[in-house]
Parts: C-alpha cells; sequence; structure tokens
C-alpha cells in the first residue's frame, strides 16, 4: 500500500461539523416513543425472560420452582442442545458464505447484464412466500420417489439419488433451502449499496483495463461496505434465530430429528413440550437468552471486523 | 472523520481518469467467471417459475395424482380443490385481518422509527450513542425470547382494558402495538444508516435559513431519504405479512388470525384428512395473488429496496 | 408552528389517560352480578374445539350441540381453533379466560390434572344417558374409563380412541385376518416370507420421529410391560434390563433384515402410507388413523385391516389413547356441563365418531369403521392393567427427556446408525445427564 489518492473529481463530502444544536433540541421527543415502546414490550419481556430462565416452571397454573442456574448448565451437557447449537452456528456461517457468495457473484455479473431486473426480482420471490408454503412443497419435491428423484432418473443420473431428508442429509437440505429462498433479499440489501455507485467509476476502470473481478473488489464492495455490513448484521440475527424453514421441511408431526434442529428448535421444542408434551418455560428461556448472548457477540465481532471508514459519496 | 476512495490500484496504473462515453465490450483480460453464473442465475429462475407453476398444477390433481405422478398433468382439473380449501379456511376475513394489522404496523412503525433514526444518524450527544446501542441490542433479541412474557401481558392489557378502560378491547390491537415493538429495533437501525449517508450540509443548508428542527426533519430530511424509507416500510409490511408465530400465540380468535394462521389451521385440517389438492389449491388461492401482486408493483418494491439505505 | 401543536396533543393524551385512570379505578365497565344460578335459560356454555372447521369432528361436535340446545335451552358458544388450540388453552385456563369445555385425553390429562385445570367428572359415571336408562359408565370398556382418567378419577368423556397396530391390506393377504402372527419369531418369518417373494415387507416416514418410535415402544412394553418405556427417564438402571436390550435388538434386526426399502429414513409423511395403500409395502406399524388417512390413496380392492403387534408370554399390550371432551375446573355451569357431557354420550352422538369421522367410537355398542374392527375388539377384550397410553406416556411425562433423549436416540437406532448396545450406552449415558442436572 503506498499512497492513497483522493480523486479531485468525486465530491467527497466527509467532515461533521460538531453540534447540530437543532438536532439535539428534538433528541428527546424523536427518541422517546422508539425508546418507549422497546423498552416496553421487548426489554420488560426479556427481563422477566432472565428471570424464567432461573425457575422450573411448565406454563401458568403449575407452580415455579427456583433451580438457579441449572437451567443452564443442562444446556451444555445436553447432546440435544449442543448438536442443535452446533448445527445453528454452522448454518450461520457456511449459509452466510453461501449467501454472500450467491450475492457477491451475482451482483458481480447482474451489472450491465440484460434481464438483470427480472433476475433479480424473480431470486427475490420465495423471500415474500409464506415459509408453511415453501416447505410443503419443498417437501414433496424431497422425497425419496419425489419430484428431485423422478426427475434425476429421467435425465439418467440415477446413481445421484438420495433419501434427501434423511438423517445424514437434511440439515445440507435445509442450509441451501434456507440459501435459495432468502438470497434474494440479501442481494436486494446489498444492492442498495451498489446501484448507487456512480457507473462512470466502471467505465473509468475500464478503459484502465480492471477486469470485472478487479472491479468488483476495488469498486462495488469498498463503495457498497455499508450495504454489506448492514446485510451481514441482518443475516447473523436472523440466522440465529432459523425456526420455520426446518420445521417446513420435516414437518410437525413430530420432534423434528436430531440433526435437523436449530437452537430456536430447540427452544420451540422446550416453549410447547413438543406435538405431544408440557411446555418446560424455565428451559426454553435459558435458550432464549443464551441465542441471544450468542448473537450479540457475534453482532459485535462483526461490527469491529467490518468496521472502517464510511465513504459518502454526494 | 476522512473519507477516501480506496481505488488506488485502479489509478495506480491508471492516467488520471477522465469522463468518457460508456464502453461495455469485454476485453481480452476479462474475469471468465460471469458467464457459468449468468447460467446459474437463469437456471435459479426458471427453477422458481417452475415451482409456482407446480403448485398450480397440482392444486388441479387427485390425491393419487399428486403423489403418483409427480410432474404429471391433471388428468382432468379439479376445480373442487379451490372451493374446498377456499370454504374451509376461512382466508376472506383472514385476509382482511392481515391487509388491516399489516398496513397499520408498518406505517406506525416508520412513523416512530423514522424520528429516532434521524436523531441518532444527527446528534452527537452521549445519549444519541446510547440509544444506537440501545437500538441494536434490541435488534439482537429474538422474539422467541419474550414471547411467554408476551402471552401473559396480552391477558393482562386485555383485562385491563375490559375492565377499567373501555369496556371492549381487541387482541389484534395487542398484535399492532406488539408488531409495531418487534419491528422498531431493526427499522430504527436501517433508517439510521439512510439517514447518516445523507450529506450534512442539507441540514447546515436548513438551519441557515432558519427552519425549526422539526421542520428540517419534515419537509427536507424526509423527502430526500424517501427511498430508505419506503424500503424500510416495505420490508417490515413483508415481515408482518408472514408472520406466524405471534399471532398463533396472542391471538385464539380464529375468525380475528391472519393469513399464516389460517393457512397453517389449513395445512391441519388438510393433512389429518388427507387432502393434498386442497393443500395445494390453498397455497395457491394465498400465493397467486402475492405473485401477481409483485410482478404488478415488483420493479416498485425492488425500487424500494434497491434505492434503499444510501439515497 | 409544529412545537405549539405537538405539545397540545401531548397534553391532550396526558391528561385524557389522567381521566380515565382515575374514573378507571373505581367502577369497572364489566360487573360481576349475575351469578345467580336459578336462572336457567340464560346459561351459556363456552367450548373450545382442537378441531377446524370443516372437519369431520366439527360437524358432528355441531349435531351434538344443536341437539343439546334445542332439548335443554342450555346455548353452546363453540370456537373451532384448530389443533393449535392446546398453547391458548394452557395459558387461558391458568389465568381465568379459559373455556368451560375443552377438547382433551389420555395425551395432556395427567398435565392438566396437575395443573389444577380439570373438573372431577366421576359424578357423570353415574348419570342416566338421555333416554337410554342406563348410566355414563355403562356404556363405555372399562379399559377405556382407564385411560381417562387422571389421579384415579374421571377427567373426560371419552368420544373416540386411537390406538396403533400393524397394518395390512387383507384384499391381498386374507390370510392374516384368521391367523396373524402371534410372536416376534412368526412376525420376523412372516417378514421373510415377504422378502422372499420379492415384496418390501415394511414401509416407514423414517422423518417422523414419533412414528419410528413404534417399534421400540411395542417392543418393550410387550416384554416388560406398560410403563417399561416411560420410566427409562426415571432411573438408569432401568436401561439395564434385559427387556430393554432385547427391544433394542428386536429394532436392530428389522433394519439389518432389509425389511426395509433404502430410503425409509427419507420419506416425508405422509408418503410411505400412501405408498402402503398403493400395495408398494406390506405392513406397517402405525397409529389407528392411518386406514382413514389413506383412504383416498388405496389401490383397487384394498381393504385395511390390522392386527396387533405380538405379545410376550402373557402379556398383550394395547395402546388404548382415549380422546374427549373436559370440563374446566372454574366453571361456573358444572351442571349444564355435566348435561351436555351425557347427552354427547348418547348412542347417536357417540356414533358419529366412527360413522362421520372414521375413529374407533369410545362407546362399546358403536360399531368402528370395517378397517378397525379387530382392533376394536381387543381394546374392548383388554384387561385394564394391560393397556397404556399414546407413547407409554413418555412424552407427556417426561417431554424434554422424550424430545432431546430418547427419540434422537431412537432414530439413530432405527436408522441403523447404532446398534442395539451402542442405542441403550447413548440411551444410558444421556439419561444420566438428564437426571443429573435435572435433579
Amino acid at each position: 500500500m503506498t499512497q492513497v489518492h483522493e480523486m479531485s473529481d468525486i465530491p467527497v463530502a466527509g467532515t461533521r461539523r460538531a453540534g447540530h444544536r437543532g438536532v439535539d433540541r428534538v433528541l428527546i421527543p424523536f427518541l422517546a416513543p422508539a425508546i418507549a415502546l422497546m423498552t416496553l414490550v421487548l426489554v420488560f419481556p426479556s427481563a422477566f425472560t432472565v428471570l424464567l430462565s432461573l425457575v422450573d416452571w411448565r406454563g401458568p397454573g403449575a407452580p415455579m420452582e427456583w433451580v438457579g442456574i441449572d437451567n443452564y448448565t443442562s444446556l451444555w451437557t445436553s447432546r440435544a442442545f449442543r448438536v442443535s447449537f452446533t448445527n445453528t452456528l454452522v448454518l450461520v456461517f457456511l449459509g452466510g458464505a453461501g449467501i454472500f457468495a450467491v450475492v457477491f457473484f451475482s451482483l458481480m455479473v447482474l451489472r450491465g447484464m440484460r434481464g438483470a431486473g427480472f433476475i433479480r426480482s424473480v431470486i427475490f420471490v420465495p423471500y415474500i412466500i409464506s415459509p408453511i408454503a415453501i416447505g410443503a412443497a419443498l417437501g414433496f419435491l424431497l422425497n425419496p420417489q419425489g419430484g428431485l428423484n423422478t426427475l434425476l432418473d429421467t435425465v439418467g443420473l440415477e446413481r445421484l439419488q438420495r433419501a434427501w431428508l434423511a438423517p445424514e442429509m437434511v440439515f445440507q437440505m435445509i442450509v441451501i433451502g434456507l440459501v435459495w429462498s432468502v438470497s434474494g433479499f440479501y442481494i436486494a440489501i446489498v444492492a442498495t449499496g451498489t446501484d448507487q455507485i456512480p457507473p462512470y467509476l466502471y467505465e473509468e476502470a475500464e478503459l484502465a483495463g480492471a477486469s470485472r473481478w478487479k472491479q468488483f473488489w476495488l469498486i462495488t464492495v469498498p463503495l457498497s461496505w455499508e450495504s454489506v455490513s448492514v446485510a451481514s448484521t441482518l443475516w447473523i440475527i436472523t440466522g440465529m434465530k432459523t425456526f420455520e424453514i426446518v420445521i417446513a421441511f420435516v414437518g410437525s408431526q413430530s420432534s423434528p430429528p436430531l440433526q435437523a434442529r436449530t437452537a430456536a428448535v430447540q427452544q420451540y421444542l422446550a416453549t410447547t413440550g413438543g406435538p405431544e408434551g408440557v411446555p418446560q418455560l424455565g428451559r426454553a428461556a435459558a435458550v432464549g437468552i443464551a441465542i441471544f448472548v450468542v448473537t450479540t457477540v457475534l453482532v459485535l465481532i462483526l461490527q469491529r471486523v467490518m468496521r472502517r471508514e464510511r465513504i459518502e459519496l454526494s | 472523520m476522512t473519507a477516501t476512495i480506496p481505488v488506488q490500484a485502479i489509478s495506480d496504473d491508471a492516467p488520471p481518469p477522465t469522463r468518457r462515453p460508456r464502453r461495455w465490450t469485454a476485453r481480452p483480460g476479462s474475469f471468465a467467471m460471469p458467464n457459468p453464473i449468468k447460467m446459474l442465475l437463469w437456471i435459479w429462475v426458471v427453477f422458481n417459475i417452475f415451482m409456482a407453476v407446480w403448485v398450480g398444477l397440482n392444486a388441479l390433481k387427485t390425491d393419487r395424482e399428486i403423489f403418483g405422478a409427480p410432474f404429471g398433468l391433471p388428468a382432468s382439473p379439479q376445480w373442487d380443490n379451490f372451493v374446498t380449501a377456499w370454504s374451509l379456511s376461512g382466508f376472506g376475513g383472514a385476509a382482511l385481518n392481515s391487509a388491516v394489522v399489516v398496513a397499520l404496523s408498518a406505517v406506525l412503525t416508520i412513523a416512530i422509527a423514522a424520528p429516532a433514526a434521524y436523531v441518532i444518524s444527527r446528534s452527537h450527544r452521549r445519549l444519541a450513542a446510547l440509544a444506537k446501542t440501545y437500538v441494536a441490542l434490541c435488534v439482537a433479541l429474538p422474539v422467541q425470547t419474550i414471547l411467554v412474557p408476551l402471552f401473559i401481558a396480552r391477558s393482562e392489557v386485555r383485562a385491563f382494558a375490559i375492565e377499567y378502560l373501555f369496556g371492549w378491547w381487541d387482541d389484534r390491537i395487542t398484535l399492532v402495538f406488539i408488531y409495531i415493538a418487534t419491528s422498531l429495533p431493526f427499522s430504527v437501525f436501517l433508517l439510521t444508516a439512510a439517514f447518516a449517508s445523507l450529506p450534512t450540509s442539507l441540514n447546515e443548508a436548513a438551519e441557515m435559513d432558519g427552519a425549526s428542527p422539526l421542520d428540517t426533519f419534515a419537509r427536507i430530511m424526509v423527502p430526500v431519504a424517501w427511498p430508505g424509507i419506503k424500503s424500510a416500510l416495505v420490508l417490515n409490511a413483508l415481515n408482518m405479512w408472514n408472520e406466524t408465530l405471534l399471532v398463533l400465540v396472542l391471538i385464539p380468535d380464529p375468525s380475528q388470525q391472519t393469513l399464516p394462521a389460517a393457512l397453517l389451521r389449513l395445512y391441519g385440517t388438510m393433512q389429518y384428512n388427507s387432502n393434498w389438492g386442497g393443500l395445494f389449491a390453498g397455497i395457491v388461492i394465498l400465493i397467486y395473488p402475492v405473485l401477481v401482486l409483485y410482478l404488478w408493483v415488483g420493479r416498485r418494491i425492488m425500487e424500494g429496496l434497491t434505492s434503499g439505505a444510501t439515497k | 408552528m409544529f412545537r405549539k401543536s405537538r405539545i397540545g396533543l401531548t397534553g391532550a393524551v396526558v391528561a385524557l389517560a389522567g381521566v380515565l385512570a382515575l374514573s378507571g379505578c373505581g367502577t369497572r365497565f364489566q360487573d360481576d352480578a349475575g351469578d345467580d344460578p336459578t336462572v336457567q335459560q340464560d346459561v351459556t356454555l363456552t367450548y373450545w374445539a382442537a378441531w377446524s372447521e370443516g372437519e369431520p369432528q366439527q360437524v358432528i361436535m355441531d349435531a351434538i350441540i344443536e341437539d343439546f340446545t334445542a332439548e335443554t335451552g342450555v346455548e353452546v358458544d363453540v370456537q373451532y381453533m384448530g389443533r393449535q388450540v392446546t398453547q391458548s388453552l394452557i395459558n387461558a385456563l391458568a389465568t381465568g379466560e379459559g373455556p368451560d369445555l375443552f377438547d382433551a385425553g389420555t395425551r395432556n390429562i395427567m398435565d392438566f390434572q396437575a395443573r389444577g385445570f380439570l373438573a372431577d367428572l366421576d359424578p357423570l359415571l353415574d348419570r342416566e344417558v338421555p333416554g337410554e336408562g342406563v348410566p355414563v359408565s355403562e356404556t363405555i370398556a372399562d379399559s377405556v374409563i382407564e385411560s381417562s382418567q387422571a389421579d384415579g378419577k374421571l377427567a373426560i368423556l371419552p368420544t373416540y380412541i386411537n390406538s396403533n397396530a400393524i397394518w395390512f391390506n387383507a384384499g391381498r393377504f386374507p390370510e392374516l385376518r384368521e391367523t396373524p402372527p402371534q410372536t416376534w419369531d412368526e412376525l420376523i418369518a412372516l417378514f421373510d416370507e415377504h422378502k422372499a417373494q420379492g415384496l418390501v415387507p415394511i414401509g416407514a416416514d423414517g422423518t417422523v420421529s414419533g412414528y419410528n418410535v413404534f417399534w421400540i415402544f411395542q417392543s418393550l412394553v410387550q416384554l416388560g410391560g406398560p410403563g417399561t418405556m416411560r420410566e427409562l427417564a426415571e432411573d438408569t438402571a432401568n436401561w439395564d434390563a434385559p427387556e430393554v436390550l432385547e427391544a433394542a435388538k428386536r429394532v436392530q434386526q428389522l433394519v439389518e433384515g432389509g425389511y426395509l426399502d433404502d430410503t425409509y429414513m427419507g420419506s416425508k409423511y405422509p408418503d410411505a402410507q400412501n405408498r402402503w395403500a398403493n400395495d408398494e409395502y406390506s405392513f406397517m406399524l402405525n397409529g389407528s388413523y392411518m386406514g382413514g388417512e389413506t383412504t383416498d390413496q388405496q389401490a383397487e380392492g384394498f381393504e385395511a385391516d390390522t392386527f396387533l403387534f405380538p405379545g410376550e408370554g402373557d402379556n398383550q399390550v394395547i395402546e388404548v389413547t382415549a380422546n374427549g371432551l373436559a370440563v374446566s375446573a372454574d366453571t361456573e355451569e358444572m351442571d349444564a356441563a355435566l348435561d351436555f357431557l351425557s347427552y354427547a354420550a348418547k348412542s347417536d352422538h357417540q356414533t358419529l365418531w366412527s360413522t362421520e369421522a372414521g375413529f374407533i367410537g369410545a362407546r362399546s355398542d358403536v360399531e368402528p369403521p370395517a378397517s378397525l374392527i379387530s382392533l376394536y375388539e381387543h381394546i374392548q377384550q383388554a384387561d385394564p392393567d394391560q393397556v397404556t397410553g399414546a407413547h407409554d406416556l413418555a412424552a407427556a411425562t417426561h417431554p424434554q427427556w422424550w424430545n432431546d433423549i430418547f427419540l434422537p436416540a431412537n432414530d439413530a437406532l432405527f436408522s441403523g446408525e447404532l446398534t442395539a448396545e451402542a442405542f441403550i450406552a447413548r440411551g444410558k449415558e444421556d439419561t444420566a445427564t438428564f437426571l443429573g442436572s435435572d435433579g
């Protein structure tokens, strides 16, 4: 890294003047409603959840028994929780890698491509469809004698046929299904940044002989850094809560197979007690707190990694 | 803070850039990857369209056909499936519930989130920084974490409203409140980025013209940040439209529930009675209008999203 | 200008809230008068049903309610809330907002009883079924009454029964009606015979862990008696019992014997049962509801029928899971509620569960659907000591152990990932951790 050029023909508004006294005057009235509502509906109940995580409670009507941190210690010794938590992390990192690979590669080729708007719209569609509907349809597709295997059979690829939803495969299918259904959304979020990049930057890079690949890493990524950061934060948060798609894939007849469970599924099982059981609300609360803590840590790490000077074009 | 654009590599081996007419011809040095990626993207598109058509076809099949020939055409279209699904699902009332609840919640969320996001992005007070951290923590909070307290609170709110306030209450109002509160952190988060990206010169100009802070916000900042606000609105509305868990827990009365709950109930009914054609018909009734709406305003949704956080 | 109007509005809201708070403190809009039980014509019972609009069960309940209201003048305010009702129900009953009547069954009455939700229905047993001259108790078999009790008291009026058995097509294998296998070895011999003929003996929707568990459940209770599976959650020593190893070995034998097809673990409900109905598998061990669920899928000449999972020696344990109507412990209309249940117990009404919904009716003289006759007869004759509930009540009594330990371990056994010995080692280890952290 030798020198950093200030490109003279790009107006850059970077310096912020201290003391917007005007803004400060409305600070409290503008913040109050949002902060009040979040406190009332999100923060107070979470405090109650923290309390709940210290008791053994089957829900309203049942006695509450103080157990201290037992709910937490039992999480670490429980095989089901360890597996589900590992799954969640794998899903966040591997699924995240998949999603952002899709995002970057598509944004790289979509720029200036014919039908780009159409492709982006159609890839976005699964995101607006109810996961229940998606799960029902995919289930029919992935059955042993369902759509996919039938297709493989007709094109002569019988040896690729699998029991796609069997324990050893089902989690991979869920990750792929998730990447399929949410990538369009993250493309849209990251595109909020890339669409703002003035085309002449690319034209100039083109003239300078920079390859698409180079243009992407040197123009697209840095200039859409803010939106990449927003998108990856969002992904960590939503990824850590992954729930519906698992239920949609394996159905709700019974507890999902251990191999397919995420931490949020584990929490759901404890909240409801499973299809026939009774709620274990203290334990459910402990799982919820664990998810929250890990999410927060991951988001903080991400913010640190992604932090860099904001680039502002005006 | 200083802002620079790290395009040094480009400018290192290039003469100082000057504007030239647009030219997209591939150069010999171009990276060869894009073509296979383009093809994969088209396969993706075809798959999505195929899924939509396939669900539509299954809705017209008998149960035997659905399982026997996954890709076959229906021998004779079973329009009855739609009649069954419609009459059993209660989609009509549920659609109305969804529309009202989602519209109210989505608009109110933005109305509360935008001012907060604006001051967080602009103020240098410690309080604003604290608020930003507070919001960030709330974003990470999974809604499942607070499900049980919310349920208990729901009963309390209901009892309190009926006995002491109005003599009447509707759980859908509770749902709207909770939708707003649960969407707020994400909205503030997104809108903070949108406002932050606006040039500070706008504020300065407005203040120099003697506009009050409220005027500056309502007359200048909101219109300029409108694309970002619109995208937050659309995202919230989409999330609320598909939200299932809170509806199920907070609204016991089926006639007051929204579409996803109605679909789940229909799923149960169809599954226990093994009417799979009816299930697919229900899915079609639910998603085809959304698809049509999406095709119709789709560009605008995508615009709303893509003109998002940074104007 | 903006500021001013804002303050005005805020002021108004604060003032309004204050007024409401002040006026609200003393007076309630809804007062609690009208507890006078003598005004019979004003009685309304509320009922939250676990059925959805359009299901046969909904049609049946509507018929019962209509008849009841016409006869007694008591209104029933019914809400068909679907199967998601349970969560709302628990919360509502606990906060005193619950209905007078709700659906419950063997699977949850123990929990409901522990929470104090259930009215004691023993008085119902002595009530006369309207117009029939016999008490309710005489219309229902002992094994069914046994399954409808919690803490030794009647908790529900049973309306229909679930059980599980081995399903087969009697149109294709008629001889099995008369001579079903009587022992495990005979059952395996039967499977071998089918396999030798090139048939796939067993079908399974392996993605449903609650179905995979039927094989070990049946093996355990036949070898060790009712409660054998449930007790595995209660003491690690119970895992050492020889019958537990024997039961696990049976499941291993099924997996290793090649009686299932290659992809059973990836089969999503209801694919396998539909294929069974299409004669692609000979047998399925599944709930008594499976015949009804597959009616539309059944091949030409298909006659769904069942035989019991073979017993062991004198043991012939049978699952009897009763489903029916419960009354809230908080109800203020106990008398009307009991009236309603006695109406629901009438022959015309109880018959509907068989004729309309395709279940085994709880009432002894209700003739079940043809496919369930043999199972019905076994239930009627069952010794109450040889009766267990759904999943040996393990799911109902130890939900966390069931979901987190037993079902996953059994999936591993049933998929062939674990041998019988490894299954027991893992089950024992996980149960020890569970008990250690739980106790």
